[in-house]
């Protein structure tokens, strides 16, 4: 067994670096955010016990955001997979030009979101060009930023920028579902409906884990759009957790702060756990 | 018949889907080339003296697919008259390629050291990454905070490349990456006596080359498009990046916008033009189980 | 995973017990016996408004008091003054750069300070949200101070001001000045029976006002064609809200609730300011929108030709009443009224009062108010130095409140002397100069009237009626003030974009109001 000390440091030595980083400017000031939250104020402040996140849990804006984050995560997160995968199922089918096609959608996801602000403001002011072809067509125009329209455009753009992703990762799943499983289903004479939802869809389980998570990493990464296009205080149908956090930040409520980073944290370790949990059992 | 009939429908579907998709690029591009006298009086919504003359009561913006006149005038304005524009450029670049070089290195090196760790609680410690990996921004900015206050960094751009540089994404996604590698080339190496640095040199990183070029490029996305940070630590304006300037271009500079926009996305542009295939491959590999 | 919780659960539990061993806070009259040394900072944003003053103040009381020290912080750049002439008579156009940018920056500085436990002993409340600190613990309450001090007698303030801007029941702002509108009209557009019904009334809402004056538009507007209003504001534009602000402004306490923090924009009563406010204007009450929304920096053309029109009714500043009564006391007319909404021909003007909502609130603003530090180290210094501020002799002292009417009783009435015999200004004016570097041509009022030299304090028999009156009406019209709004300026942004809506037509009032009042709610309640 003198082999295996061998192995174990060198390999916590590659990992050194990174682990303390992590440490450093993640895990230890988490840990100190949590330790705040206990405390009535930042400075001199004495124990409160779970004072901060009762009272939090009673703060209508924050309940807002937190409901509005979780709705725009349960809507957007399915229907851009479902989208993607259907996207990702044509550009599978299709016999030319699959890169070309690939490069499109996948542009979406480098276009820096400040170059396309004043364009999706200019679609969808109360003035804008969108607004300009329904009175065109003889309809009423709707102040799509202002009103609960709001939320369909933001789903829009998150559509708009985060296909090409999840696209990419199903058209290598499908790629790599083996040929015979399909001629198997043929032979069995199973109709396209059945060869989809037991082959293609059964194959694709395990993958759509990593799915769920890059979608929700981008779906709270909306919220750059939703900050550029409308400010601070947006529209409540998309004011998110985000713009609570970001508006504690400006008036640096240490408290309520740090204790909506703590429920955060524990709802996204429960998120992934209950995700890997599903993954092993869709595994076996 | 009914194939070929299914091909050209999904041939339709794509490129209809493809035409909306790539709409608000090629519109960047195409106004990016009118005069600035089209661009004000297709982009403003206030009332001129004609229209009140015509009797029109509202106004609504029009965009204009294809400019009536080409000119490069609004390039020249962007990159020639105004030295700003150029200083904020720069401040992207200050943000940006400090964060790429460091975090695709130490995401090198971590990735390839949990691959190679035997400790059984390894997965846990993985786990924590991939906890870090989803908070959300703001979640990540209070730490953030919290150290910078503490290494008195929080006006310095070092607040916002330090955590940067030691975000677990990339160690997640070349981790996936690594689980690719057939086992085999390891236990060859290790029986001819290759230490852990040689694999690390000699076998990892070259079979790695996809992933990180894919790694390098969401970095570079990501902090190109940095927003969050910036307006919480970055107070001067002539110290901001691109990204939060063009959110915010005074109007009397509205002819400039697009012009400013399609410099502002030529790097990441070109850059997934060159490497379109390693991102993909990149991804794919991501999705390893 | 597990493990890891019930760890960290632990290692919290043991910084709590290390954490509570703290010293009890000195009481208040402790504070008071303490013999005052030290150092203490204030810090304010509005340089106009204060560092002059404060300077002033501060060195005087290092002179009194040896061993302290009162440092000024400020934060704003100063405006720039720039004169325009024409044919011989000089006007001085303040420019303030208004940016809101250099505002939050401020006011996020004071957060980040108050936040750590830091920040300026005592800190001027002209754009911070004293509610949000008060709420948050980090200002003190005055009250206990003023009840404790024996020095500090609150009969000698004006009480009704300094009560009005009590919070939550705690006295956490100490007003220096205060300042008010007041109505005037035009009494050759009215009949003599029509102004007989203003005289048993001295406050009004906009509704009396509005009432009032309808038979008279009608006539005076069936006769002319060049259009009188009854107001000389637009109803709404973005740059200078008008109308539409000033009676926001006036009901903003009946729709927003700081304290309980809820806004009531919902019920009715918002919407129907907002339609009430079109049809006005619709019936060309107001301006139209067109013509205010000229450029800030007037030509002396414009306003000549703003000073013809005749207007129903004006919005003027208290310090108009000054300017008549100065007039009244023999002085030539020095410059014209300030005020809101003043501008208009002014040569039947009359006095009327003042303008109250359907509470009964008659509002003020103040353009001095101090708050204390509740983390401040030298808490009995900074009061010390707060209670001088307030003292007859700063009160009175020229470099110390130009502009607003000083809370202090005794000081109040020596100033509006020494402003009718025009002593104040003389001061005021040297004083003025000497902070200009001798810039002469640069101080503003360039007038005769400063030549006149004006040495002595004895009143000619025309200049003792003119202050009799005028006292008379300034303390009439202090005895009704009885709320300051709280300015939050979020809030204000949020309320202007909304309404612009409204008023570009894109949204009904219903719309407006619902959607306005969520957007508050969320601010407030964040």
């Amino acid at each position: 067994m003198n082999d295996k000390k061998l192995h174990i440091d060198p390999a916590a030595l590659f990992l050194m670096l990174g682990l303390i980083g992590l440490v450093l400017f993640y895990i230890w000031p988490f840990t100190l955010s949590l330790w705040y939250s206990l405390l009535d104020k930042p400075v001199k402040g004495s124990f409160v016990g779970l004072n901060n996140f009762i009272e939090l849990f009673h703060n209508k804006s924050y309940l807002m955001g937190l409901k509005n984050t979780l709705l725009f995560i349960g809507v957007s997160v399915p229907l851009g997979m479902i989208l993607s995968l259907l996207v990702a199922l044509l550009i599978h089918r299709v016999k030319r030009h699959k890169k070309l096609f690939t490069l499109v959608f996948l542009i979406p996801l480098v276009i820096p979101s400040g170059s396309m602000v004043f364009f999706w403001k200019a679609l969808f002011l109360n003035e804008g060009y969108v607004n300009a072809l329904l009175n065109f067509i003889g309809l009423n125009g709707v102040n799509w930023l202002e009103t609960s329209a709001a939320l369909y455009i933001i789903l829009l753009i998150f559509l708009w920028k985060n296909l090409g992703y999840n696209m990419v990762l199903f058209m290598a799943g499908i790629h790599n579902i083996p040929k015979e499983y399909y001629e198997a289903a043929a032979v069995d004479g199973a109709n396209a409906f059945q060869t989809f939802f037991r082959i293609t869809l059964h194959c694709l389980t395990p993958m759509t884990v990593l799915v769920v998570i890059m979608s929700i990493i981008n779906s709270f990464k909306v919220f750059k759009e939703i900050y550029l296009i409308t400010g601070s205080y947006p529209h409540e149908s998309i004011y998110m957790l985000q713009h609570f956090m970001n508006n504690m930040f400006y008036s640096l409520n240490y408290q309520k702060l740090t204790t909506a980073t703590c429920i955060l944290v524990l709802i996204i370790t429960l998120m992934v756990q209950f995700l890997f949990r599903f993954e092993r059992r869709a595994v076996e | 018949m009914s194939r070929r009939y299914a091909d050209s429908w999904i041939m339709v579907s794509l490129i209809f889907l493809g035409v909306l998709f790539m709409l608000p690029l090629v519109v960047t591009l195409t106004n990016s080339l009118m005069p600035a006298n089209d661009i004000l009086s297709h982009y403003t919504t206030r009332l001129s003296v004609f229209d009140i003359v015509n009797g029109v009561k509202e106004r609504y913006i029009q965009i204009p697919l294809i400019p009536s006149q080409i000119s490069l005038s609004q390039y020249a304005d962007v990159l020639v008259n105004q030295p700003s524009f150029l200083i904020l450029l720069t401040n992207s670049l200050k943000i940006t390629v400090p964060v790429v070089l460091g975090n695709v290195i130490v995401s090198m090196l971590a990735a390839y050291g949990f691959s190679i760790w035997k400790w059984k609680h390894k997965e846990k410690i993985f786990f924590i990454y991939i906890v870090v990996m989803l908070m959300p921004l703001q979640a990540v900015l209070v730490p953030n905070y919290i150290v910078a206050d503490q290494l008195g960094l929080t006006t310095s751009y070092l607040a916002i490349i330090l955590p940067g540089i030691f975000s677990p994404f990339g160690t997640f996604l070349l981790r996936q990456n690594m689980k690719s590698l057939p086992k085999e080339y390891f236990e060859a190496a290790q029986v001819d006596g290759a230490n852990s640095l040689y694999m690390f040199l000699h076998i990892a990183l070259p079979q790695m080359k996809s992933g990180i070029a894919a790694l390098a490029m969401l970095v570079f996305i990501e902090y190109w498009n940095i927003v969050e940070q910036v307006i919480i630590f970055i107070k001067e304006y002539y110290r901001e990046p691109l990204s939060v300037f063009l959110s915010h271009i005074p109007s009397e500079n509205i002819s400039m916008i697009f012009a400013a926009s399609v410099v502002y996305m030529l790097l990441p542009l070109w850059f997934l033009m060159l490497g379109q295939k390693d991102l993909e491959k990149g991804i794919e590999l991501s999705g390893i189980k | 995973m597990n493990k890891l919780i019930s760890m960290l659960c632990i290692a919290a539990l043991l910084l709590t017990a290390t954490g509570c061993g703290r010293t009890s806070e000195s009481s208040v009259e402790q504070l008071l016996g303490e013999e005052l040394s030290g150092e203490i900072t204030v810090s304010c944003y509005d340089t106009m408004m204060y560092k002059a003053s404060l300077d002033t103040a501060a060195k005087s009381f290092e002179e009194k008091n040896p061993g302290t020290k009162i440092n000024i912080e400020t934060y704003s750049p100063m405006p720039e003054i720039k004169t325009s002439e024409s044919k011989g008579s000089s006007m001085a156009v303040v420019a303030i750069k208004e940016d809101s940018q250099d505002d939050t920056e401020y006011i996020s500085k004071i957060n980040t300070e108050l936040m750590s436990g830091e920040g300026a002993d005592i800190l001027a409340m002209d754009i911070l949200p004293y509610y949000k600190y008060a709420d948050g613990g980090q200002l003190e309450d005055l009250q206990k101070y003023m009840d404790a001090d024996d020095s500090f007698q609150l009969d000698e303030y004006r009480k009704n001001i300094i009560e009005a801007l009590k919070y939550n029941g705690g006295q956490y702002v100490m007003p220096m000045d205060y300042i008010f509108d007041y109505i005037a009209y035009d009494s050759s557009l009215f009949t003599e029976d029509e102004q007989q019904k203003f005289v048993n009334d001295n406050t009004f809402t906009y509704d009396q006002l509005i009432k009032s004056a309808e038979g008279p538009f009608h006539r005076a507007n069936a006769e002319t064609t060049t259009p009188k209003r009854m107001f000389g504001g637009s109803a709404f534009s973005t740059m200078q809200p008008g109308m539409f602000n000033e009676m926001m402004q006036l009901d903003i306490g009946t729709f927003l609730d700081m304290e309980s923090r809820t806004a009531n924009l919902t019920d009715g009563r918002f919407a129907e300011l907002l339609e009430s406010l079109s049809t006005y204007d619709q019936n060309g009450y107001f301006l139209p929108s067109t013509e205010s929304s000229k450029s800030r920096e007037l030509s002396m053309e414009d306003f000549a030709k703003q000073r013809e029109e005749q207007l129903f009714y004006k919005l003027k500043s208290h310090f108009s009443l000054l300017m008549e009564a100065l007039e009244k006391g023999g002085a030539t007319k020095v410059m014209v009224s300030i005020g809101s909404m003043s501008n208009g021909n002014e040569d039947h003007d009359k006095t009327l009062g003042l303008l109250n909502n359907e509470n009964q609130e008659v509002p003020f603003t103040y353009t001095q108010a101090y708050g204390i530090n509740a983390n401040s180290d030298n808490k009995a210094l900074a009061w010390a130095f707060l209670k001088y501020l307030m003292s007859e002799e700063m009160q009175t002292s020229v470099d110390v409140g130009r502009f607003g009417l000083p809370v202090n009783n005794a000081a109040r009435l020596e100033k509006a002397k020494m402003d009718i015999t025009g002593v104040s200004f003389q001061k005021g004016m040297t004083s003025a100069a000497k902070s200009q570097n001798g810039k002469k041509d640069a101080a503003p009022n360039q007038d005769k009237e400063q030549n006149q030299n004006v040495e002595s304090t004895e009143l000619t028999e025309s200049q003792q009626a003119a202050l009799d009156q005028y006292v008379k009406t300034i303390e009439d019209f202090s005895d009704l003030l009885n709320y300051c709004p709280i300015q939050d300026e979020i809030v204000k942004r949020m309320i202007i974009e909304e309404v612009a809506y409204y008023f570009d037509g894109s949204k009904n009032a219903e719309e407006v109001a619902e959607n306005l009042e969520n957007k508050i709610e969320l601010y407030l309640n964040e």
